[in-house]
């Protein structure tokens, strides 16, 4: 078997992109890991969830954490670049861009894109009104005017 | 097919919190969020109320922000709160100089139970439950008071505040990182506030003992009187020697004044 930094995979998005990724990258994200180990990687593998867009950055991603992985449980020094880089990484990204990273992460399994654009979306989330929540995530209100004031009475203590 | 989504302004997109799927809204978002944020989110719709009132996701919330919240004891009572953990944490949420509606006890009440966390920056230094009676002719003639630990009793923390010690800056230092949180739980009407200070009020050190007394006080409104809470925390032998631990012996009491 060829070792996995010079076998190449074909990844292709749902809008035709394709992506060639070494094997190491590729295997980043547990869905493809198991497809590769199943023998059914043979040409292109589709991805019918995923726009060309959100896969370009989801690879960036996966391949920056194959360089940079930190050398074992104890290097602090790599996990914090790590962590710094995962911060400037998400910085770029508007909402929108980050839910559909969120569905991308969860479809094709990599856990710390997961965990990363989760933990944008609540850090978001912190100390805003119903209203900017609301906003920022484009959540439709599907209470009645009455429902609505016996919720907010509720929970008034949190935001005013 | 148009190749990508990313012209579209961020807000009117298909993409919103709704798509994501419920698993991992529930599991990796909710999660991170603090009690008051939960809170918010439950306000926006029904679907997002829903999962923000999972008992589970509350009762994290109060064992992070209260150690001793975790007592057997203390979670069987809370058990029978009206939304369990959610009313616990939004009885005692107002920390800071909120308006707290403390009626008094009923005539009912038997016992009021004291859950005491003492945070260092962010390390929990001491947490402590214990119940007072309420009904003997002891405690309705004299100030409530509860003492966490026994006389002779020493309680070693982690910290060291060797450094502090020696810059003699350890009296800011207990002053900007010990916080406290006491809450009352009256067992019988289901309610719970805290009536604490956070931040410590004076920091003294005793000049014969050498012992350094941290002052922790709140004023607040019960029915028509002003009752006083006042926790002191004692800080037994600060080693000048080459222990690098500050040991601590905690007292505490309350006073209730008329107002």
């Amino acid at each position: 078997m060829a070792s996995s930094s010079t076998n190449k995979f074909v990844l292709k998005s749902n809008d035709d992109v394709s992506f060639e990724v070494t094997e190491a990258v590729a295997r980043e994200f547990q869905v493809i890991a198991h497809i590769i180990d199943d023998d059914c990687a043979k040409k292109a593998i589709p991805l019918s969830n995923v726009t060309g867009e959100i896969l370009s950055k989801m690879i960036e991603y996966g391949k920056k954490h194959i360089e940079e992985a930190p050398v074992d449980e104890e290097d602090e020094e790599g996990k914090k670049k790590l962590q710094i880089w995962d911060e400037e990484f998400m910085k770029q990204f508007n909402m929108e861009i980050v839910f559909q990273l969120i569905l991308a992460s969860n479809y094709l399994n990599n856990k710390g894109l997961l965990d990363l654009t989760c933990c944008t979306v609540a850090d978001h989330i912190k100390d805003m009104t119903p209203d900017e929540v609301r906003t920022l995530f484009n959540v439709k209100n599907d209470y009645t005017t009455e429902e609505e004031e016996e919720i907010r009475k509720e929970n008034s203590w949190a935001f005013e | 097919m148009l190749p990508s989504t990313a012209e579209q302004p961020s807000h009117t997109g298909s993409c919103d919190i709704n798509a994501v799927s419920s698993d991992v809204i529930l599991t990796h978002i909710l999660t991170r969020l603090d009690g008051a944020s939960l809170a918010a989110v439950s306000c926006t719709c029904s679907h997002l109320h829903s999962f923000s009132s999972e008992e589970s996701l509350w009762k994290k919330t109060c064992t992070a922000t209260w150690p001793s919240t975790s007592d057997t004891r203390v979670q069987s009572i809370i058990s029978t709160f009206p939304s369990g953990h959610r009313s616990f944490f939004s009885d005692c949420f107002p920390f800071l100089g909120g308006e707290i509606d403390l009626t008094p006890p009923s005539v009912d009440t038997t016992e009021l139970i004291s859950a005491v966390d003492i945070h260092y920056k962010d390390e929990v230094i001491f947490s402590k439950v214990q119940a007072t009676e309420t009904i003997s002719g002891w405690f309705l003639c004299s100030p409530m008071r509860v003492d966490l630990v026994e006389p002779k009793e020493l309680i070693t923390t982690r910290v060291s505040l060797i450094d502090q010690w020696e810059n003699d800056t350890w009296k800011d230092d207990l002053e900007e990182n010990l916080s406290l949180s006491w809450i009352l739980i009256d067992p019988t009407c289901k309610r719970a506030a805290d009536v604490s200070t956070r931040k410590p009020v004076s920091v003294q050190r005793h000049w014969l003992t050498g012992e350094v007394h941290v002052r922790f006080s709140t004023i607040l409104v019960v029915g028509e009187e002003q009752v006083e809470f006042t926790v002191t925390v004692v800080l037994a032998a600060f080693n000048r020697r080459e222990e690098d631990t500050a040991t601590m012996q905690i007292r505490e009491r309350s006073v209730g004044g008329g107002g």
